[in-house]
């Protein structure tokens, strides 16, 4: 170990962030882990095969949508849209539980065991497990299950073991704890995905290449296009889908890119705006930016948009503000869901309510630019997932 | 400042029974609790006191020691707060060690100098940090042994042995067995047996196992195989049933789990 980039590299570094913070227990899983996932990006046959997979069986590549008629509807720049809705599950998140199944299936397991906050990874995981022959647990609130009972019905169609987990309270955390421990006492036949760019290495490099794919398709669709983005927006929780499309745009002449996070509004102080509001410490196994009060005492984090109830970032993110390469800003829920509901009303792209707070910060961009400047926003997700949880025609004056 | 576990591994060759370590969650239900706990607790024979610090998340320990943080957090437990009972503890006893133990986060928040020196004032010996491994500890590892207080490391039945023969070679104080997952026992008490007869030829320290030991029984039957216990959730269980005489109770159960690890010695 005498190159110390390599050495940082090996143990999961983001710069000064990431890194693999877990008890004794989880060390060698892990690290077993990353030499997998070291192995398999030096095989050519591997990433053949994750390309075959990402082409016949997820959709890939997703289309770049011109949202022409919103444009004109705001004035200024052209916005555009890289559309992850219309992968299969409909969200991102089943490109990075197929490189995770990939990786599981190279070190010869049998099952996939991970958390979900909205079941939207548990349904991806369901799907690219019950493809290759892999069974699939999911551990979930039991609170959130009652919630997302569309996707709770689609992993349970998956033949996904869905374990609901009795927790007070603090969001997702619990979940990915009984799912660790889980994982520490079975390990020798399971292979632990996550859902979230927060965990510690080798996770945030293997989900963060992994959907790299995501902005490394724009750039060409872009290129294709002949057109340059002066912003590239995406909405950023654990960040996992905006690093996906950030990390190919992150060069010098590239656009200024935006990571939207959730920030409450007028009437709360409640947010999950930890690239704004946190500051360093250790959770989840990594070390990132952290909602935490002056003791280290981990703060719950709020949002309208489920994916998006965070309390800490992916170790990139924190790097990439470090850095100044990425501007990170928070954007009301009210703001968040008008712009979900625009972009379905003007465009018929009825997208996730996550994807609203990226949007919702282009939105308030547009005017600013000259109609021939163009704004990328990432859609994370379609919205049906959250039909029928909320009141969301009632304050319009539409159906009641 | 004179390290107490430091004597208590040099005479543990010379020891004629196993060690009797005990963790109480500072804070559950009040830090005064604790304090007499502390008294309690070494009264009835306990070698050493484990001071599990409080955090929000402590998403690697199980349901009984995940309540008793959740109790303590709503006291808003503060390092100072710690260290004042300790050091309170530290003018009654000059001998038995004393280890905290928490998450890195809490460490951090405070700053790794500040934390390692606060608690080196305060009379403590050792500090374990559960989700910090070895690989990450550098920093950290320095600042505590730099004032005379062990790191201690933690191994695990997936802790492979070329693992163990690096991690016991930078270790001090003694090592925790960690050989459950929450309240799960997650090897066969065979395999155990043999797992730690072999890893004992790799270290001269005490290897000292956290294995969900609910009696005196279960205690001595651990014992057997390596050089003491850690009985951590089932004091935090009997003190969340409280009642008016729980000191007598943590007592007496702490007593019974002395009286069985010193009769295999015999």
């Amino acid at each position: 170990m005498n190159d110390p980039i390599e050495y940082a590299e090996q143990r999961g570094r983001f710069g000064s962030f990431g890194g693999r913070y877990v008890p004794e227990p989880l060390w060698t899983p892990f690290e077993a882990v990353a030499q997998a996932y070291r192995d398999a990006m030096d095989d050519e046959d591997y990433h053949r095969r994750e390309g075959r997979w990402r082409q016949s069986r997820l959709g890939r590549p997703t289309p770049l949508t011109h949202l022409g008629a919103l444009s004109s509807e705001i004035g200024g720049a052209q916005l555009w849209a890289k559309r992850e809705d219309l992968l299969d599950g409909g969200t991102f998140c089943i490109t990075s539980a197929l490189t995770q199944a990939l990786i599981a299936e190279r070190m010869e397991k049998s099952r996939l065991l991970g958390e979900s906050a909205t079941g939207d990874f548990g349904v991806a995981l369901g799907s690219v497990g019950a493809a290759l022959g892999l069974d699939v647990t999911v551990f979930m609130r039991r609170a959130a299950i009652e919630q997302e009972r569309l996707n709770a019905a689609r992993m349970r169609r998956l033949g996904v073991e869905l374990v609901a987990v009795d927790a007070a309270g603090r969001g997702r955390s619990q979940a990915m704890a009984e799912a660790l421990r889980s994982y520490s006492i079975s390990w020798d036949e399971t292979f632990y995905a996550t859902s979230s760019l927060a965990s510690p290495a080798p996770y945030p490099q293997m989900v963060g290449r992994a959907l790299s794919v995501i902005g490394e398709e724009c750039k060409e669709q872009l290129r294709d296009e002949n057109i340059e983005v002066e912003y590239a927006i995406a909405p950023v929780g654990s960040g996992s889908f905006a690093a996906g499309l950030f990390e190919a745009l992150l060069d010098d002449e590239g656009p200024q890119i935006i990571g939207a996070q959730a920030g409450g509004g007028p009437e709360t102080t409640r947010n999950s705006a930890s690239l704004v509001r946190g500051r360093p410490g250790v959770y989840l196994g990594t070390h990132s930016l952290v909602l935490q009060d002056d003791e280290g005492q981990i703060l719950a984090a709020h949002a309208e948009a489920p994916g998006l109830v965070m309390p800490v970032a992916g170790p990139q993110h924190a790097r990439w503000l470090q850095e100044g390469r990425v501007h990170y800003v928070m954007v009301d829920d009210a703001d968040a869901l008008q712009a979900q509901r625009r972009l379905a009303r003007t465009e018929g792209i009825f997208a996730s309510r996550e994807t609203g707070y990226g949007l919702a910060y282009a939105l308030k961009l547009a005017p600013t630019l000259r109609s021939d400047q163009h704004i990328l926003v990432g859609i994370s997700g379609t919205g049906i997932r959250g039909l029928g949880q909320d009141d969301e025609e009632t304050d319009e004056g539409g159906i009641a | 400042m004179k390290n107490r576990l430091t004597p208590l591994e040099n005479a543990f060759p010379r020891r004629t029974t196993p060690l009797l370590l005990t963790g109480l969650v500072a804070g559950d239900p009040f830090l005064e609790a604790t304090r007499e706990y502390m008294d309690v607790i070494v009264d009835a024979g306990a070698d050493a006191v484990e001071l599990i610090i409080p955090f929000s998340d402590p998403a690697y320990h199980g349901p009984v020691l995940r309540r008793a943080c959740d109790r303590a957090m709503s006291e808003k437990v503060s390092w100072e707060a710690v260290e004042e009972m300790i050091a309170d503890f530290r003018r009654d006893d000059g001998n038995t060690p004393v280890i905290v133990s928490t998450y890195y986060n809490r460490v951090l928040a405070r700053g790794t100098t500040d934390c390692a020196q606060g608690l080196a004032e305060s009379g403590v010996d050792a500090v374990r940090v559960t989700d910090l491994p070895a690989e990450e500890a550098g920093e950290f590892k320095e600042e505590v042994e730099g004032r005379e207080m062990a790191l201690i490391q933690s191994i695990a039945p997936s802790t492979t042995k070329e693992r163990f023969r690096r991690l016991a070679k930078e270790a001090s104080g003694l090592m925790i067995w960690t050989g459950h997952c929450g309240a799960e026992v997650t090897m066969p008490p065979a395999e155990f047996r043999d797992r730690l007869r072999d890893l004992r030829q790799y270290t001269p320290l005490p290897i000292v196992a956290s294995m969900n030991v609910e009696s005196g029984e279960d205690a001595a039957s651990v014992a057997g195989a390596c050089h003491g216990v850690l009985v951590q959730s089932a004091i935090a269980w009997l003190i969340e049933g409280l009642g008016a005489n729980v000191e007598e109770r943590l007592g007496a159960f702490v007593a019974d789990l002395r009286v069985n690890l010193d009769n295999i010695a015999e």
